[in-house]
């Protein structure tokens, strides 16, 4: 009656077709563009959202003039042979694309959230589950993609927006430093991950109007385009370019990096990876359900009616899914595999995609159609019965039951709450074998603080090392933070008040009792971007104890992923006040003490010859003693003294940039960016700071 | 007519044929009298004993009547139906008389008059109208269903005094020959729904039908599903609020429970008194049914998918305290979860089982001393006792019975799968059975109406789902009425939302 039309609504289409592109977009296209095109990955997207628009309109050009399903319109339009010859290509891409998207869904399945099982199983399961819902026809993959779309998008929409308070914006310039042709080859990566909606031609036959189809496939593309555009200021702004670049999943990755307030949910990876579960199993379906039509309609369906019951749909389908595991074993087994692949859409592919609707228009418009006519194959994909696949399905559960993960019990597991290491070969062998941990499983998912040691701080090579081994092991938090201290070791011994681990009581130190703001403070995620980005100077924490506390005694530079040496307290709070990372700052002068709270300032060059760091502070002030009668402009002379002179002697003694100046040369200047980028050495001991000072005064006590 | 028998003038004739059909039923009274001014018209009056009230009823007005009148009057009378008995009918088959005989009527043969006679009674005895046991709301009727049909077709009449209400006798079980009516309302009603109910229904042949849950199981389209496809009621309100929305109420006799249909998820979640409170808080109740339903299959399983697999989702401390809490008890996480949930499912069945009061004594005991006993002979960590304590709460939650069973059952799929595969597990069968649940349909309505293909109804159902929107904002009928008759508010003159 009501649903049995093998109908689906433009609003059903729209989902379908958001969540084909989604996938593997999301998901690979931020870290090609970022290493082809770096910051100018931006204008790439626009470029492929673009060229996708308008491929649209050529497909749109080619469904006015079709009146059948779009495997026989091909081979009316083609001729017989070369119709099933493009449906040929047609097959293959499908395949290729279900093998591969099938690969990339098991790899990141045990990636992300099951390390210890085997592939095999993993793509079994997930390819069963494709078979069960290919089953349902087009009605039963439209309603589920339907419902699951705002479930979704809202928390998509919801990570990106809680991510948006780690973007450093400094991170997104220069532009237009890529090279033209690296821009439109990440146009066309884009243009490659949205040409999927050339499915509308095989949606045509189930959607009513075409104009309906059209819309529902550029309301498709644009939202996709600005999730793209969003999500890749977002990586960009947080990982910087060179990071970006190197990532398997960086959208991924972002998930676990994300310090998630209220603290219910420390971490919401796990959680998040159901996007990409479920786009990339919509991909699947997609290439999976089209493939077997293909198929269908090319070993002689086309003459019958498609029911979703016949044998030789049922065995389309299940060529087609034979097929696609068998290339993600391959795909598995031969990375090589994997990049042929690649290569095949690149040159390939897509341009196949394009050429058949063009040259379909071509014939449209040269020759009248063929008759038209034709009966509409209404194609039937009705769900039915699932006791045959339940009779396949069952006794494989059973067998996989028997031998799938047996994770360590809660009680079996050491949690490590900080870990401290002062060389490496202790670290490789207590740790990360979990010596330590007696007979219990080393879970490191709440690692919370690791504790160098000056001594491996200081060496190069044994913290290359290091965050090599860490970055390799992918159980441990990116949201670790990191501290120093003379020896670590000494500082594991240490218990809080309330009985809390050393562990414990530094993470609260620095969230809570510290006015810099926890943002600031380096991670272990930082510190694997700088591996790559090399652009910041991060203030590690150094502990020393007092009263028989560990409270942050300096910090320890750590300037463009190489050891920088020790900063006082008051350097680096200034370092953190110019960047707004802290809430106050207090300054001790002979004549008054002030705090100067609510800063907003900003950090630009004097433009010409002069290269001078410009650090404008714009602040609220207060007098919080006198000890002689002061007025506020001679205070604020005074606070820019002290200022320039901190940051002078940073600069000149120490070579660091307390400004943190250097990331923002992209954004401010293009031609220092380019000297310094050659030749980053030599840029502290180029530069000069100089600070100007305004402040509001508030209060005098 | 061919193979029946005719009732004969001769009453001797109807007596061999009735004695023949009731042969060995002691609970079955043939008696045979001599009736009329002179006591010469020898008739036989046959019924079953507690059917008919022989003190106060219309066949004791009816010999009275008869008492008076000569034998040329008294067949007279009976060719005229002019008996004073406003209900009698006229059988002209033994067989059909039989039947009578079977629906708790009096059968009347009169010697020389080729027709028996259906003298009306009482019926069968039954419970009578009481409180529906299940559904409970807290603002509206509290009356429910009784194992009459005939009263069910009435309490819903009694709720829509119209006259397009429709009722439609059909007879099921070829033993038991059930009566089952099908009532509608005759202008809103989808055309072609009548037919495939009655098609459905005609599709098999069973002894007997004892409670509409038979016909349920052997007219759903997908039978493996555990997700019911028929919506049950024992509230003859609800029923009423179905047929008004151009839905058709199936009732079997002897069974308090009402079939509607066709169904959705969205009708399982929605209680009378959505309709009777403020949009507010009958929204609120919704989004909590919703919720309660998604947890009551989910809850247990994500607990060991975060517990065994993925532990970095938790805050530290809540992870810590889990970890202690679990420290002695000798069984895995997922024997653990699984001993009490069956001990909480066999509570319940034997609370159910169990006299009322005993009944209610038993979930307490049990889920008191019992789970207290348990985690203090650390058979099980307290942590679990409210996991599964939360569960089961969010499954009471559930509306309809039937339907919190779906969730019962899936509740052990989603244990097994997310202690073996953990949230990789969870999603996998979170998407099984969302592909099942798009798949699924209640007679050409799919399941996760208005979730999905709202545009069928342009997209107006979408204001009574998640959430209700106030009644003034719910003018249209939702996608089960026929097309052309679904505006269902309105304020004459007064603008849009009057």
């Amino acid at each position: 009656m009501f649903s049995n039309n093998k109908k689906i609504s433009g609003r059903q289409a729209f989902r379908l077709l958001t969540y084909d592109f989604m996938g593997p977009g999301t998901l690979l296209v931020p870290t090609v563009l970022s290493g082809l095109a770096g910051r100018d990955g931006i204008f790439s997207i626009f470029a492929g959202l673009a060229a996708a628009l308008l491929y649209l309109w050529l497909l749109g050009r080619v469904m006015k003039d079709m009146d059948v399903e779009y495997p026989l319109y091909l081979e009316r339009k083609l001729g017989k042979l070369c119709g099933r010859f493009v449906l040929g290509g047609y097959l293959l891409y499908f395949t290729l694309l279900a093998g591969y998207t099938a690969y990339l869904f098991s790899g990141i399945v045990l990636k992300n959230l099951l390390r210890e099982e085997s592939f095999f199983l993993v793509l079994a399961l997930i390819l069963l589950l494709t078979a069960y819902g290919i089953r349902g026809g087009i009605e039963s993959r439209a309603r589920v993609y339907e419902i699951l779309f705002w479930f979704l998008m809202i928390p998509l929409i919801l990570m990106l927006l809680s991510a948006a308070g780690d973007v450093r914006t400094d991170y997104w310039f220069p532009v237009f430093t890529a090279a033209s042709g690296n821009v439109f080859s990440g146009g066309y990566y884009v243009f490659q991950s949205l040409s999927l909606v050339f499915l509308v031609l095989f949606l045509k036959s189930f959607v009513g109007k075409r104009g309906t189809l059209v819309a529902a496939g550029r309301k498709a593309l644009l939202f996709t385009g600005g999730v793209h555009v969003a999500l890749y200021l977002v990586l960009l702004g947080v990982f910087g370019a060179a990071a970006l670049g190197e990532m398997d999943f960086a959208a991924i990755t972002l998930m676990s990096t994300v310090k998630i307030s209220g603290g219910f949910i420390k971490r919401a990876d796990a959680f998040m990876f159901g996007i990409w579960f479920f786009t990339l199993y919509a991909l699947l379906g997609s290439t999976t359900f089209y493939g077997s039509s293909v198929l269908f309609y090319l070993a002689g369906g086309r003459d019958r009616e498609h029911t979703g019951k016949q044998p030789g749909e049922r065995i389309a389908a299940a060529a087609v899914l034979v097929a696609a595991a068998v290339l993600a074993v391959a795909f598995y087994w031969n990375q090589d595999a994997a990049g042929c692949f690649q290569r095949f859409l690149w040159y390939a592919g897509t341009p196949f995609l394009v050429l058949v609707p063009l040259v379909l228009a071509v014939c449209a418009a040269w020759k009248p159609s063929g008759g038209g006519g034709g009966k509409v194959r209404e194609k039937k994909a009705e769900a039915e019965s699932g006791k045959k696949l339940s009779a396949a399905v069952l006794p494989l559960l059973m067998i996989c039951l028997t031998a799938g993960c047996t994770p360590a019990e809660l009680e079996d597991r050491n949690f490590p709450i900080e870990i401290a290491i002062d060389d490496t070969d202790r670290f490789d062998a207590e740790w990360l074998n979990a010596a330590e941990s007696g007979n219990r499983v080393i879970d490191y998912s709440h690692l919370k603080v690791i504790l160098i040691g000056r001594e491996f701080l200081t060496d190069d090579a044994q913290m290359q090392e290091f965050l090599d081994l860490l970055e390799r092991k992918s159980d441990v938090p990116r949201n670790t933070y990191i501290v120093a201290a003379d020896r670590a070791a000494d500082l594991m011994n240490f218990s809080g008040p309330n009985g809390e681990s050393a562990g414990e009581y530094i993470e609260e130190l620095l969230e809570n009792v510290s006015e810099v703001n926890k943002r600031a403070f380096p991670t272990l995620g930082m510190l694997y971007q700088e591996q790559e980005n090399r652009v910041e100077t991060l203030l590690i924490p150094y502990l020393g104890m007092d009263d028989k506390k560990p409270v942050v005694d300096h910090y320890f530079a750590w300037k463009r992923g190489h050891a920088a040496g020790d900063v006082d307290n008051a350097p680096s709070l200034l370092s953190f006040f110019t960047a707004n990372q802290t809430e106050s700052f207090t300054l001790t002068f002979p004549n008054a003490d002030i705090r100067l709270v609510s800063p907003h300032n900003r950090v630009s060059f004097r433009e010409g010859e002069n290269r001078e760091i410009i650090v404008d502070v714009r602040c609220t002030g207060e007098v919080i003693y006198e000890r002689e009668e002061t007025g506020f402009p001679d205070l604020e002379r005074q606070i820019e003294a002290y200022m320039n002179e901190t940051a002078a002697r940073a600069l000149i003694w120490q070579q660091i940039d307390l400004s943190g100046s250097y990331r923002k040369l992209g954004r401010h200047r293009r031609d220092l960016y380019r000297k310094y980028t050659q030749n980053p050495e030599s840029y502290e001991s180029d530069m000069k700071i100089v600070y100007h000072v305004q402040v509001k005064w508030s209060t005098v006590s | 007519m061919a193979d029946k028998t005719p009732v004969s003038r001769q009453l001797s004739d109807n007596i061999a044929h009735m004695e023949e059909l009731f042969c060995v039923c002691d609970d079955i009274k043939k008696k045979q009298m001599n009736i009329g001014r002179d006591r010469d018209v020898a008739c036989y009056l046959t019924f079953i004993e507690v059917a008919v009230d022989m003190g106060n009823s219309a066949l004791l007005e009816l010999l009275k009547y008869f008492r008076g009148l000569g034998r040329r009057e008294i067949l007279e009378a009976l060719e005229q139906n002019a008996l004073g008995v406003s209900d009698a009918t006229f059988f002209e088959t033994i067989e059909e008389a039989g039947d009578g005989v079977l629906t708790g009527e009096a059968i009347l043969f009169v010697d020389g008059f080729d027709m028996a006679v259906k003298i009306p009674d009482d019926g069968y005895p039954n419970m009578g109208v009481n409180q529906a046991e299940s559904e409970k709301v807290i603002r509206g009727s509290n009356e429910g269903f009784t194992d009459s049909v005939k009263q069910n077709a009435a309490l819903i009449r009694k709720r829509i005094r119209s006259t397009d209400v429709k009722v439609k006798q059909l007879k099921e079980g070829v033993r038991s020959n059930t009566n089952v009516y099908l009532v509608y309302m005759d202008d809103l009603v989808y055309p072609g729904l009548l037919e495939e109910i009655e098609r459905r229904m005609a599709g098999f042949e069973i002894d007997g039908v004892l409670d509409s849950g038979v016909l349920e199981q052997l007219t759903e389209e997908s039978w493996y599903s555990p997700f019911p496809q028929f919506q049950t009621t024992q509230r003859p309100d609800r029923a009423a609020m179905s047929v008004l929305e151009g839905r058709v109420v199936l009732l079997s006799d002897n069974s308090p429970v009402a079939l509607l249909l066709p169904t959705d998820y969205n009708a399982f979640i929605r209680t009378s008194d959505d309709y009777y409170n403020r949009w507010e808080i009958a929204s609120f109740g919704r989004l909590l049914r919703y919720m309660a339903s998604f947890f009551s299959m989910i809850l247990p399983g994500l607990y060991l998918a975060v517990t065994n697999f993925h532990t970095q989702i938790l805050p530290t401390t809540l992870l810590l305290s889990f970890a202690e809490a679990r420290k002695g008890v000798p069984f895995p996480a997922v024997i653990e979860v699984l001993i009490m949930e069956v001990s909480f499912e066999l509570l319940r069945e034997a609370g159910v089982r169990l006299p009322g009061a005993m009944g209610n004594t038993i979930g307490i005991v049990g889920g008191l001393i019992i789970g207290q006993a348990a985690v203090e002979a650390s058979l099980v960590s307290p942590i679990v006792v409210i996991v599964i304590a939360f569960t089961a709460l969010c499954s009471f939650a559930v509306p309809n019975e039937e339907f919190a069973t779906a969730f019962r059952l899936l509740k052990f799929f989603f244990i097994g799968i997310c202690a073996w595969l953990g949230f990789f597990g969870m999603l996998l069968g979170l998407l099984g059975v969302l592909v099942h649940l798009a798949g699924l349909k209640s007679f050409g309505i799919p399941y996760l109406m208005p979730f999905v293909g709202a545009d069928l109804n342009q997209y107006e159902d979408e204001r009574d789902f998640l959430w209700r929107l106030p009644l003034r904002r719910l003018r249209k009928r939702p996608v089960y009425t026929r097309r052309g008759r679904r505006i269902k508010l309105s304020f004459p003159g007064k603008g849009k939302t009057g």
